[in-house]
């Protein structure tokens, strides 16, 4: 499992990385999911405002953060109701 | 004799929690603490222009080779088409260094001599990847690039400003992000405006009703009359004050690889 994980992660990497946003966003929520509690997508979501943001846009560049956030407690969330 | 283990796992205050909240907090401190940021960026960005630069590599490789299997005939169509697309556009930028340099030689002549030290620099991300609508392109304040150098395309039409340094690399905010809005100047009479992005290289402002302006007029930016677009369509309706103009910049915003960016205006 922790090898799927690690894997996974470099896959999201790549995306945030060389794929559109919305891609991120969907592999993301695909992340949490299956690997609730999915902590690694809110460094990602952190990475993504630090390569693509600014201070000075929307939510002080921090949309991808907020966005991570809601990404893994919606994960967390979603493994308890599938259980 | 029992022992009783404290087992406190399922408490709030358990190891994952902690953990979890030191990573936001940590963060947040990161993204909204400004000499973090600044000292994380740089950082990144050591890293990031050699993986996005790998990519770029690896893109074109890939084309390289599937261009094997491409159909001959279809790229031989396309190889004229591109040719006789660029002889024109070859005649047209002539014909504007022709008129450019009339220009030149009659500010010169009334003693208004102009003029700027711009950077050329290569888009290493372009605006469909990033969820703020910017740019990232591969020049920074080793080539004297400061905030809010303005960025044009083509010699003459502005896209956007930076807003954000690093030591090889800048960020670039497009004047058409959606919700942005920039003074400009309409048509050939200068009709003040506020240009409002829409995204995607197109932008919407309102006129007064009686303004004379018409589809092909061209928007200039207050500063610099630098090219923001030219009009496309005239929304009036008689019984409101103001006619709505929406106008685009006049190139593909997708296909944009290269830009320059204005670092010194001499006037």
């Amino acid at each position: 499992m922790t090898k799927k994980r690690i894997i996974f992660t470099l896959v999201l990497l790549g995306v945030v990385f060389y794929m559109p946003w919305w891609a991120m966003v969907v592999v993301g929520l695909v992340g949490a999911f299956c690997f609730a509690p999915y902590y690694e997508v809110i460094a990602l979501g952190a990475l993504v405002d630090i390569l693509y943001g600014a201070p000075t846009l929307s939510f002080k560049g921090a949309l991808g953060f907020l966005v991570s956030i809601a990404i893994f407690f919606a994960g967390v969330y979603m493994k308890k109701i599938v259980r | 004799m029992l022992y009783h283990q404290n087992n406190s796992r399922d408490g709030f205050l358990n190891r994952k929690n902690i953990a979890l909240a030191v990573l936001i907090g940590a963060s947040a401190f990161a993204l909204l603490y400004t000499p973090a940021r600044s000292t994380v960026t740089e950082g990144v960005y050591m890293v990031a222009t050699g993986v996005w630069g790998f990519g770029g590599a690896t893109t074109n490789a890939w084309n390289s080779f599937a261009t094997n299997f491409r159909d001959k005939e279809r790229l031989i169509r396309e190889n004229a088409m591109l040719s006789a697309e660029l002889a024109r556009v070859e005649a047209q930028v002539l014909d504007r260094n022709l008129l450019a340099e009339k220009v030149t030689k009659l500010e010169e002549s009334l003693g208004r001599v102009r003029g700027d030290d711009r950077v050329v620099a290569e888009v290493v991300v372009d605006h469909g990847q990033s969820p703020y609508d910017t740019v990232v392109v591969d020049a920074g304040a080793e080539e004297g690039i400061i905030l809010g150098n303005v960025v044009v395309y083509a010699g003459s039409g502005v896209i956007g400003e930076i807003i954000e340094v690093s030591s090889n690399s800048s960020k670039i905010k497009l004047f058409s992000s959606p919700g942005s809005e920039r003074a400009v100047l309409v048509g050939p009479h200068y009709v003040p405006a506020n240009a409002l992005g829409r995204g995607m290289g197109n932008f919407e402002a309102k006129v007064p009703q009686d303004s004379l302006v018409a589809i092909g007029d061209t928007i200039v930016s207050t500063k610099g009359n630098l090219i923001l677009g030219t009009i496309s369509v005239v929304e009036e309706k008689p019984a409101e004050p103001f006619k709505r103009i929406f106008f685009r910049v006049p190139f593909n915003i997708t296909e944009i690889h290269s830009v320059e960016i204005i670092v010194d205006k001499r006037s």
